[in-house]
């Protein structure tokens, strides 16, 4: 048995484009921004900003088409995996600004800083639109 | 457009949207789909599910 069925590739398959699109877009936007300000290069969050968010839409157009989860595997193995990954991302987000005590813009170009920052976002945003996603299939069953 | 005729070959059976995908290897939300005319299958997803209703291509998808 597959993964996933046809309906759900194709899905995908449309989720990777807008994904990849926005992806795209926001590099875009940074790169132009770079070159009207005269920047030589942007910090570590503002360059891995455009790939969290493409994961984002990737993610979230899945779960809302019904092509995020595996024939196989039930929701709640991603849901438990998803938490403990955004626990560990804002706990050392948390340390990080605990421990370093210097202006918080500077932060963000400290790549482990910038980089859970961006994890602990990216799952806790793909978590929520899976307990959202969730709450409304149980509504539209019951109805 | 909904697909009644492949709705009305379950429900005759008295299979669910559920027993149908598990045999047939889809998402229940697939079938769903498929009822509701949101997606339009390929012939070999039509021939497994004409196979587990035991019904033909002209009964369940010709127009």
């Amino acid at each position: 048995m597959k993964d996933y069925d046809e309906r759900q590739e194709l899905v995908r398959g449309r989720a990777y484009r807008y994904g990849f699109f926005t992806v795209a877009a926001i590099s875009s936007v940074l790169m132009i921004y770079c070159a009207f300000e005269q920047k030589d290069s942007v910090n570590v969050f503002f360059s891995m900003l455009s790939v969290f968010s493409g994961i984002v839409v990737f993610a979230a157009y899945c779960i809302w088409h019904d092509a995020f989860f595996t024939l196989k595997k039930k929701p709640t193995s991603y849901i438990i995996l998803f938490t403990a990954i955004t626990f560990i991302d804002f706990l050392n987000v948390y340390l990080r600004l605990s421990l370093h005590e210097k202006p918080i813009a500077e932060h963000f170009g400290d790549s482990s800083f910038a980089l859970s920052l961006l994890g602990g976002v990216t799952f806790l945003a793909v978590l929520i639109n899976i307990l959202l996603k969730l709450a409304v299939d149980r509504k539209r069953e019951a109805e | 457009m909904k697909n009644l005729r492949l709705k009305a070959a379950r429900a005759a059976l008295d299979m669910s949207q559920q027993e149908l995908a598990e045999k047939v290897g889809v998402s229940r939300q697939t079938v769903n789909a498929i009822e509701s005319g949101d997606y339009n299958p390929t012939v070999r997803l039509c021939i497994a599910i004409c196979r587990a209703l035991g019904k033909t291509l002209d009964e369940l998808f010709w127009e």
